[in-house]
């Protein structure tokens, strides 16, 4: 037996371990009969492949697998050679018909130990198409799981978002709270007599100041001391401005209006605590409307809608009630708490309220026009915040939401609002009317969609479709009466308007009689 | 001569039709198309600002554009409420561009190079949107002062 020499080279390299072990294999004479070189020396035979299976493969390959020997050789590149009849005889084919095999290397010779060396596995060749596959498998797997993953956490991030608006909303609610507390407690201080001096910063009640009766009242609201401090100012930023001429600062501008506002009468509570305390505490009882029945007053911050509730000055037959509602802007000093309390709610006799949500002057100023031309009382919010959270008080009989909006846009407030609010028709006004952007909107529970920019008939047509179909449906619903300024409606949730109200001359503007 | 919509006949910035249907709510309150038009105007002029500022910025990340877009959607809306066509079609180009969308065939001739080379390319072309939209401003304004009577 021939011992292979040594390569240095070639150790540890293991990829032409097995031509070596072939080419000691063939050396071995004992194995003649089964296997060996054939007399040219460049090829080798395999006479008895049962043989050469059972007692040689074992010895020198570890396995008794045939097949794989085979498939083994072909690896390095050997090729079963075809033999011709010619041959056969040559090869002294066995009488017993069995099939011998013969192999073929160019480099693979007899005394050629040297050219072992150059065989090599031409595996990596053959192999790199499935590696390849297998690899881009692999990719597509991992993007896949990548993808799931993003999914996923998109799925959280859109929860946490959502859990984070209903707790501003929340919050909102208890400030709300808070501040009618604070309205109450001023209002006890002021006529026990004590002075308050400026709240420049909320300092912690002084405890001995309070009469101890005031000592439930200051309870309900959920840790008022806690609640006083949270800067709250930026949540409720939006309040309707009909007067706001610049956008780019509206918080700034807020600022001014209500302090303009506040020293003479008191819409803003919730917005500028503080500054309205100091000036309430200064001023009389009567002016303090919202002090009157603060658990009447689901929003104190809506006070500040007074001016954008407007009544349709020129309707011939307005009852007193609406005249108030429709006036406070010019006399704000004589306004009364009810005529204030009644801008928290709807207002009385309205035959269509509207919400406008938009936070575009013009388009404000404009649309707010066309609607109470319509005959409609206008509400008007400035975000999807401020709207979520004034249609969860007020009934409306249509909003008017616009899409691109600060703090929360108007496709996902409609999905809020829905949440608790099926019935309130809400239309989408936008400048984006493709196909899929209409397909979001009405995903996220729009009613109908209005494009930008509109005419007045669009508009009106808007209306009439659904203002009217709402008629329609619950006309028995119309119980209230108005024009007894003391009467308190039932239920302010279920006011629809008087059917008298909707008598043409009223209310409906001359173009649209015919139609009606 | 004021109040003669003859001067604002010929002129393509405006679309009468949405024009005339805001003079008509003239009727039910004094000079509320001109308040209109001065709420524009004011409006205008920030959002021209603004725009010229985030233009001045050295590098543009996508947030600047995406931030300019924003402001083009916004005057876009305002403009196109009060009829004044010229000004909008500016605008939506700047709404478009922001969102790096040609509009109408209309966007920067070559987007090749560096993320921020092509966010520059799309300034640019935010930065000629805009000086149309302050000639159209300009204009318009005029063409309004001598319609009204007063200076705008």
């Amino acid at each position: 037996m021939i011992k292979v020499k040594e390569d240095p080279t070639s150790v540890g390299h293991g990829s032409t371990d097995f031509v070596k072990k072939l080419y000691q294999m063939l050396e071995d004479e004992s194995y003649r009969d089964i296997v060996r070189w054939t007399d040219s020396g460049d090829s080798f035979v395999v006479l008895s492949t049962n043989e050469f299976t059972k007692d040689i493969l074992p010895k020198h390959f570890k396995h008794s697998n045939f097949a794989s020997f085979v498939r083994q050789l072909n690896k390095y590149d050997f090729h079963k050679v075809k033999l011709s009849n010619e041959d056969k005889q040559r090869m002294q084919m066995l009488e017993n018909g069995e099939i011998f095999w013969e192999f073929k290397h160019p480099l693979f010779k007899r005394n050629e130990l040297e050219a072992l060396e150059n065989i090599k596995r031409k595996g990596p060749i053959q192999k790199k198409p499935g590696d390849d596959a297998s690899e881009l498998a692999e990719k597509v797997e991992f993007l896949t799981r990548k993808a799931d993953d993003l999914e996923n956490e998109l799925g959280i991030v859109n929860s946490k978002y959502n859990t984070i608006v209903e707790s501003v909303l929340h919050m909102r609610k208890l400030n709300d709270g808070t501040m009618k507390v604070l309205d109450t407690l001023v209002k006890c201080l002021h006529n026990a007599g004590i002075k308050i001096p400026p709240l420049e910063i909320i300092a912690p009640m002084p405890g001995g100041v309070l009469p101890p009766s005031l000592g439930p009242k200051f309870h309900p609201g959920q840790q008022p001391h806690h609640q006083m401090h949270q800067p709250q100012p930026q949540q409720q930023q939006p309040q309707p401005q009909q007067q706001q001429q610049q956008i780019q600062q509206p918080q700034q501008q807020q600022q001014q209006q209500h302090i303009n506002f506040a020293s003479q009468t008191f819409p803003a509570q919730a917005q500028h605590p503080l500054k309205s305390i100091s000036s309430s505490a200064d001023s009389s009882y009567s002016s303090l409307p919202n002090l009157r029945n603060p658990e009447k007053h689901p929003n104190p911050s809506l006070l500040n809608s007074t001016a954008n509730i407007v009544k349709k000055p020129s309707v011939p037959h307005v009852d007193a009630s609406q005249i108030s509602a429709a006036t406070p802007l010019n006399a704000p000093v004589e306004t009364n708490g009810d005529t204030q309390r009644g801008h928290l709610e709807r207002p009385e006799g309205s035959p269509f309220h509207v919400l406008l949500v938009e936070d575009d002057n013009v388009c404000i100023k404009l649309c707010q026009k066309f609607l109470m031309k319509y005959g409609c009382t206008v509400q008007v919010v400035t975000d999807g915040l401020s709207a979520v959270d004034v249609v969860g008080k007020v009934k409306f009989d249509l909003v008017l939401m616009d899409i691109v909006m600060p703090n929360l846009d108007g496709a996902s407030a409609t999905a809020i609002i829905r949440n608790f609010d099926s019935q309130t028709p809400i239309i989408a006004m936008t400048g984006n009317i493709e196909d899929q952007d209409l397909l979001t909107y009405l995903e996220h529970g729009m009613t109908d969609i209005l494009a930008k920019p509109f005419t007045k008939d669009d508009l009106y047509m808007m209306l009439e479709k659904h203002l009217i179909k709402q008629k329609m449906i619950d006309p028995l619903e119309a119980t209230y009466t108005n024009g007894d300024d003391t009467k308190v409606p039932k239920d302010s949730n279920a006011i629809t308007p008087d059917p008298n109200l909707l008598s043409e001359d009223l209310v409906i503007p001359p173009s649209k009689r015919q139609r009606i | 001569m004021a109040n003669d919509i003859s001067v604002l006949e010929d002129s393509e910035l405006i679309n009468l039709n949405i024009f005339t249907e805001l003079l008509v709510m003239d009727e039910d309150e004094e000079d509320f198309s001109q308040g209109l038009i001065t709420t524009f105007v004011e409006q205008a002029t920030a959002i021209f600002q603004q725009i010229e500022e985030a233009l001045a910025n050295p590098t543009k990340t996508d947030q600047d554009l995406v931030n300019l877009g924003n402001l083009g959607h916004y005057l876009k809306g305002s403009a196109a409420a009060l009829g004044l066509s010229k000004i909008q079609y500016e605008c939506e180009k700047i709404q478009n561009f922001g969102a790096k969308t040609p509009l109408d065939g209309i966007g920067p001739k070559s987007l090749t190079g560096t993320p921020e080379e092509i966010n520059e390319s799309w300034c640019q072309c935010i930065q000629d949107s805009l000086e149309n939209a302050k000639e159209y401003f300009g204009q318009t304004r005029k063409l309004l002062a001598q319609y009204y009577g007063v200076g705008i």
